[in-house]
Order: C-alpha cells, then structure tokens, then sequence
C-alpha cells in the first residue's frame, strides 16, 4: 500500500491538536472524576491507592438529590415566569415605535452593569424586609434579576427575526392583532423561545451568588450544596456534585445549539 | 408601474390600510374606506416575498382567511380546493400533499400559486399584488404573468398589480399608472401610454426611447436639437427634452433624399448590436447619441437619421 507522506503529516497533526483539545477541555474534568471515586488519596501518591464508589453512595442517599429537585423546581419556576415577561415584552419591543425604547433595554442590563455582590447583597436586604428572605420565591425573584436580561434581548431578537409581512398577511386576512400573535408571531417564534428558555433554565440551575445570599441557610440549591461540601473539605462529594451539575448543562447545550439560530444573534445588533 | 422608490409600494400599502394617509380619500366601489383599519377593508395581498407561514401546511394558509370569518368547516374545504383548483395546484401537490406539505417545501413558482390562492379564497373587493413576480426566473415569470392575466378575468376581482417591469405593465394592465417620485405622472391604457407618453419621464421609462436636450425659442417658434431647428409652438423659453423611439426612426445614407414631413439628423454610426429583433445603431449626433432600430445592419458610416415628424415628442423641462 501507497501511503501519501503530505497527507499522512497532515494527518498526524490533526490528531495531535485533537488529543491536545480533548485534554485541555477534559484534563480538569479528569480530576473530578477521580476524586469521585478516591477513598484514600495522600501525597506522594499520583493516583487514589484506594478506589470506590463509597462517597457516591453517600451522596445519593444524602441531601443532594434534594437539592437537585429544589433547583429544578426553581429553575423551571424562573424560566416560566421569565417568559411570562419577556416573551410580551420581546414581542412589543421588536414591532412597535416604543417610547423610551433604548431606556427600557438599558434597565434589563443596569444590575449586570454593577459588581453581583453589592446587588444581591442590597436585594436581600430589601427581600427579607418583604419575608422573601431564605424562602423559594426570594430566590426565584433573585434569579429573575439575572434571567430577565438574557431573555430580553434574545426574545426581542426572535421577533425581529420574523419577517413583519407574515403578520401583515393574517391582518390583511381580517385577523386581529392578538389573533395574530397567537397563530402566526408566537408559533414562529417558538424556536426561540425554546432557546431562550434552555439559557434561562441553566442560568438558573447555576446561579449561585445570589441563591447563597437569599436563600441560605433554608434553600439549598446544587451549587450551594457543593459550596457547602467544599468548605468542610470533603472533595470527594464536591466533586461527584459538580460532575452531577454537568450534566443538565450539557444536555441542554446540546439542545440549544440545535435551537439558537444564527439568524437571531444577526438580530442582536439591529434592537 | 414606476422605478424602484417611486412610492408604488407605498400606494398599495396605504390602500391595504397598513399605511395611514395624511391627506386624500380611498374608496371601493364609492365606499370611503379611508379611515377603516386593514383588517375591515376586504383586500387581499399577495406579498412580494409572498409571506406563507412556514408553520402551517397549504391548506391550512390558504384556509386561513375562511376560518377567521367563522366559515362552515365543509365550506372551508370546498372553498379551499376551489381556490388551489383555481391556481392550478391541485394536479402538482395532489390532495394529500396540500394537507401535509408546507410552504418552505414548495419551489418559488408554486409558493407564488399558493399565495394566490391564499388571497383569492376570501373573495375580496381588492387584490393586490406588489410585485408578485420578481422572484421568479425569466422563464416562469412569463407563464405566471399570462396565467394570473387569465385568472384576474375569470375571477373578476379589481386588481392592482404593482411592477417596475414596463414589459410586465403593459401587457396585462387594463389601465397603467406611471408613478415618478411618489407622483401619479400618467394613467391610461397600456396603448396610449406606450404611443403617447406625455412626459420625458415616462417615454424614457418605458425603453428603447431617444432622449435628446434641445433649446426652446419662443420668438421663432422653434426647438435647436442636435444641429437642426424644429418648428414647435411654445410659450416657453428654456429646455427641452426630444424623445423618439428606437423602432419609429431609420436609416438613410448622407446623400439620400428624405422627403415627406419628416426631421432629419446628421451623425456618425459609432457600433451596432444584434439585439434578437433587431439590429440596433449607435448614431452620434452631436454631442448625443441615440439609438435607431432596423431589420438590416447597416453598412454606412455617414448617416441621415430620419423620424416622422409626429413621432417626435417635445416636452418643455419645468424649472
């Protein structure tokens, strides 16, 4: 067999920036995963001398499949509530002549425009004054602060995206601006709103920040469990944590970038 | 018809009511329609990117309308069928294929149908359609142009076609409007407009047409264009713009004798083409070249243009 010298170098490279990125993306990743299943792991040692599944066994039996359902919850809560806003908001933006139009946009970002800390700080402070504090709606409503941005721009963006004559034609048809929304804008729209759904979801599921300002000690989501567990030196159930917190993540990655089309980050620009 | 941006566009939006008028009335049929929002005024568009939602099947988008005006669901399917029967879509996507497929899965022609159908289905006072064809290949363009000709006469709906296409204008309109610079310039019938353009702009407009600058003089009566005086009645002084067609002006060699009532130019054939119908020379007259259409190419150089005199046009420029 005839083996091409140029293609096989070619080849060779290829292969060695392949195994060069999958050990920049997974090298750290690696380490949690081998902390997840050491038993007993001392210097000088390069790997565990005792293996198991002992701490995830602990782990699922603990308090974290807990909070992993308190998350969910809240974040499917977040999610819903923040299309319930921006989804009209979005819609008005991208169509009508709105007064104060680029006012309005620079509130959604003014929190992000400050340093998380102080905000979220001052946040619960107000919250508690409201009995929000430590309580699932306090932490929902803290979410929301960061979610709203996202799904602002990003819902204004989808509707841009539809061209306006689709509407004009159900309105030429006789069809009622609502009725019209409802069958021809909202239908079209569902990619992204789809899309924006699965940022806002896994904002959410992430969020921690605030989630440890507002909610602690009584709302304990994934990241503030594995903050928690970090803190009182058990990497072990640190690690089995983050890796858990992976996978939703990437799962809805997946699914985002079958739903995030070009054509709405075009639109980014043009609100 | 017009040039891009001349407001045609504009015209049929605010007769759909989507574009609020400042000033003036729109009535069908002597109904004043003017202050009725889009939705009461029983148009129907055609889109010029035809705007078929891409989320509902073919019957569904042409049924549209219907289900919004509360029609029997029976009469719906009667109705919709008829309408695709009507644009002949029926035979290409077959009944199943109008109740599954969807619009983006359609070629351009075909959407083009659908839309049609879309607005025909309602039955309404008016169509409209903005520039319907200027998606379509060369080729399709032509079938289509004849066929929504023959499907605006047996439906008899008063339609207003918008098109920058003089060819297209003027070979399905009943009556044309020339619009210029968000003015109506001209209205009449594709004949008339063609033969008797009463302005520069709309000789020039629709093609194939000599534009030359000449100088009125009032105190002889007369017009100097490209070397030679023309008797004219003016009241004016000033320009003037000389338009003849390509295909009413010929050829003649410089020491032929031209006789009748005719205007006579001296120029130089500078090129000639073969445009498919014709031959077309390049005649430099002065400062100026024109065209002239004829069957032969010709051989000279030195040539005579020669017009009819009443095919010439003169127009005073305003200003």
């Amino acid at each position: 067999m005839k083996v091409n010298p140029g293609a096989m170098g070619r080849a060779t490279v290829k292969i060695a920036f392949l195994a060069l990125v999958l050990f920049v993306i997974f090298g750290p990743l690696s380490s949690l995963a081998i902390w997840s299943v050491a038993e007993k792991w001392y210097w000088p040692y390069a790997l565990p001398q005792q293996v198991g599944l002992f701490y995830w066994g602990r782990v699922l039996g603990s308090d974290l499949m807990r909070s992993l359902q308190l998350g969910f919850f809240i974040a499917t809560a977040v999610t819903m509530l923040t299309l319930l806003c921006t989804v009209p908001v979005g819609y008005a933006l991208a169509r009508f002549d709105v007064l104060f139009k680029s006012v309005i946009m620079m509130l959604f970002l003014l929190p992000q425009a400050f340093p998380q800390l102080p905000v979220f700080a001052n946040a619960a402070v107000l919250l508690y004054k409201f009995d929000l504090g430590a309580t699932i709606p306090g932490v929902v409503l803290i979410h929301m602060v960061g979610s709203l941005v996202y799904a602002v721009w990003i819902m204004t963006a989808v509707f841009k995206s539809i061209p306006v004559e689709m509407e004009e034609a159900a309105i030429n048809l006789g069809a009622s601006r609502i009725k019209t929304f409802l069958t021809i804008a909202l239908p079209l729209a569902v990619p992204g709103i789809v899309a924006s759904s699965l940022l806002v979801f896994l904002y959410s599921l992430d969020e921690f920040t605030g989630t440890l300002l507002i909610g602690a000690p009584f709302v304990v989501t994934l990241p503030v469990f594995m903050y928690n567990a970090s803190m009182g030196y058990e990497l072990q159930v640190a690690s089995i944590t983050a890796l858990l917190l992976m996978i939703p993540g990437m799962v809805l990655l997946v699914l985002l970038e079958r739903y995030l089309k070009a054509e709405y980050l075009s639109m980014f620009g043009r609100i | 018809m017009g040039p891009s941006g001349c407001g045609k566009t504009t015209l049929l939006r605010s007769i759909a009511g989507f574009i609020k008028v400042d000033s003036g009335r729109i009535c069908f049929d002597g109904r004043d329609v003017t202050g009725l929002p889009p939705q009461e005024r029983d148009t129907a568009m055609v889109f010029q990117n035809y705007a078929l939602w891409p989320h509902m099947t073919v019957f569904d988008n042409v049924a549209y309308g219907l289900k919004l005006k509360k029609v029997p669901a029976s009469e719906v399917r009667r109705r919709v069928m008829g309408a695709l029967e009507l644009v002949e879509m029926v035979d290409i996507l077959g009944v199943e294929g109008i109740e599954s497929r969807k619009p983006p899965e359609l070629s351009g022609g075909q959407q083009q149908r659908v839309a049609l159908a879309r607005a025909l289905v309602v039955q309404p006072k008016v169509l409209l359609l903005d520039e319907p064809l200027s998606n379509l290949d060369a080729k399709v363009r032509q079938r289509v142009r004849v066929e929504i000709r023959r499907l605006q006469k047996r439906v008899r709906i008063t339609t207003i076609h918008v098109t920058h296409d003089q060819e297209e204008a003027l070979s399905i309109a009943d009556s044309v409007v020339v619009m210029d610079k968000g003015k109506v310039i001209q209205v009449g019938s594709p004949q008339e407009i063609y033969r008797r353009p009463q302005s520069a702009f709309v000789a020039e407009f629709l093609g194939s047409s000599n534009v030359l600058t000449g100088q009125l003089c009032r105190a002889d009566q007369t017009v100097s264009v490209g070397g030679i005086k023309l008797s004219c009645a003016t009241a004016a002084e000033g320009k003037a713009t000389v338009v003849f067609r390509a295909d009413e002006a010929r050829l003649a060699g410089e020491e032929a004798q031209v006789q009748g009532n005719v205007v006579v130019f001296q120029g130089d054939v500078e090129e000639t083409l073969f445009v498919g119908s014709a031959f077309r020379h390049f005649v430099k007259i002065g400062t100026e070249l024109v065209m002239v259409d004829s069957p032969e190419s010709s051989p000279l150089r030195r040539v005579k243009v020669v017009v009819p005199r009443e095919k010439v046009q003169i127009y005073p420029l305003e200003g």
